[in-house]
């Protein structure tokens, strides 16, 4: 049977990625994942250790829900979730993007934050939890393949 | 939605030139999109049930979201080491609180259980002291102030003391089938016998009462130290295996002790060391079982 130490070092990459991407702030996350790990650590004895990391997602989970619960802004969204999206016809761009075979998912998404939602790289690596050498590592690889598929000289 | 990242530098503007049109479209066209964070969020299904309801049926509607939210998931490591032993400080950290808070609170329980148990005993003393209590029999006059018997141990023996009559929380909340305290009451005699030094009639009405009462404490552990001053330690282990059996935290020190006196007297110093090692290393009052620890051990040194 493992330690508390020894499930935390085995499991905290997947749990903190989990709550990254519930959390979108780093600093969220840490709060999440650190629940997560207490809660572990308060039922150690009776938890069957083949259930993780399943068990401690449930706990980001459940928390990022009561996390969402008390945000005031949540109403507004929900609110504006069902205004009409606007009647505009999608652009050739938005087809190469998501159809474009070169690009990854993770070279999408990163074009996507940075000229459509106009995210820093640095707010990017946030988002993503990898660093801005990456980040821009990602961006010029597409960039890169936009100017060929639109046919923009090379310079 | 902007147009131009701060950090927008030369290259990326000029890669751009020609495309800003339809990245305008683009923008207009996700104005309305939920913000990322949502998004996430709700592909994850880690929003409340209306907020779910609302962000899944647009990631199942929009392509463009889903591809957004899908492409941020990867397996890269997402906490470097030191940032993974900087959060693991932080949640030990709230631990050692939570631990420091815990220990307080039971120090905090002890502190207002102990007068409350104490108040329990005086009422109890009450009841069965009081004058005006109509009983067959006069009450003894106030037991002699229970002093240390000569029990002046031969050279290989432990010296032990005789300890006065208490009562585990159990014995005093104890109800039987009626609301009086049975028990209380049928042990009364044996006890009463106990503080007059008449271990014989202790002893023989503890006995009787130990195969009605397996499970209290008090019957066998007295029963024990009446055999130990009727020299019977053989048999006084067997009254304190049996109170150790079904002893509270209250009890157990004393049980532990008195048996290790027992089996000392009895020959078997395996026993006997084992039991005053475990309390002279893991109990709250470890001088006793200490010295006599020692004084074994010097004895043995001896022979």
């Amino acid at each position: 049977m493992a330690t508390f130490e020894e499930l935390y070092h085995q499991h905290v990459q997947a749990v903190f990625r989990f709550a990254l991407s519930v959390a979108g702030r780093r600093e969220l996350a840490e709060d999440l994942t650190s629940e997560a790990f207490l809660a572990l650590h308060r039922n150690l004895e009776s938890i069957d250790q083949a259930q993780l990391p399943g068990w401690l997602l449930t706990v980001v989970r459940n928390r990022a829900r009561d996390w969402w619960r008390r945000q005031a802004v949540e109403q507004r969204y929900a609110e504006r979730l069902v205004e009409r999206r606007p009647n505009i016809a999608a652009p050739p761009i938005e087809r190469w993007i998501l159809e474009s075979g070169d690009l990854k998912p993770i070279h999408r998404s990163c074009v996507m934050l940075r000229y459509v939602y106009g995210m820093t790289r640095a707010e990017i690596a946030r988002q993503t939890g990898l660093s801005e050498t990456q980040v821009k590592g990602h961006l010029q690889y597409a960039l890169t393949l936009l100017r060929k598929a639109h046919g923009v000289e090379e310079t | 939605m902007s147009s131009h990242p701060d950090d927008t530098d030369r290259e990326e503007r000029e890669a751009l030139v020609g495309l800003e049109q339809q990245l305008d479209a683009l923008r207009e066209r996700h104005r309305n999109d939920p913000p990322l964070q949502l998004l996430r969020a709700g592909r994850a299904d880690a929003l409340p049930p209306e907020l779910q309801e609302a962000v899944g049926q647009h990631l199942a509607e929009s392509e463009w979201s889903r591809t957004l939210v899908e492409g941020l998931e990867h397996d890269e490591p997402v906490l470097d080491p030191q940032a993974e032993r900087r959060l693991y400080a932080r949640i030990d950290g709230t631990l050692a609180q939570q631990r420091d808070s815990d220990g307080f609170k039971v120090w905090f329980r002890y502190a207002l259980i102990t007068p409350a148990i104490a108040v329990g005993v005086l009422a109890i003393w009450f009841v069965v002291y009081r004058p005006d209590r109509t009983i067959s029999q006069p009450l003894a006059t106030p037991p002699p102030v229970a002093v240390a018997p000569p029990v002046v141990a031969p050279p290989l023996q432990l010296a032990f003391s005789k300890p006065d009559v208490r009562l585990s929380a159990a014995a005093l909340t104890w109800r039987g089938a009626t609301s009086d305290n049975q028990l209380l009451a049928d042990l009364k005699p044996a006890f009463d016998a106990y503080r007059q030094n008449d271990y014989e009639t202790a002893n023989r009405l503890l006995t009787t009462l130990s195969s009605r009462y397996p499970s209290v404490v008090e019957v066998h552990f007295y029963q024990g130290i009446s055999r130990l001053f009727l020299n019977d330690a053989s048999t006084a282990i067997d009254s304190f295996a049996a109170a150790e059996k079904v002893a509270d935290d209250t009890f157990i020190a004393d049980v532990m002790w008195y048996r290790a006196v027992a089996e000392q007297r009895a020959g078997n110093g395996a026993e006997a060391r084992a039991r005053l090692e475990s309390l002279c290393h893991g109990s709250r009052s470890p001088e006793r079982a200490c010295a006599a620890l020692e004084q074994l051990n010097a004895t043995l040194g001896r022979q």
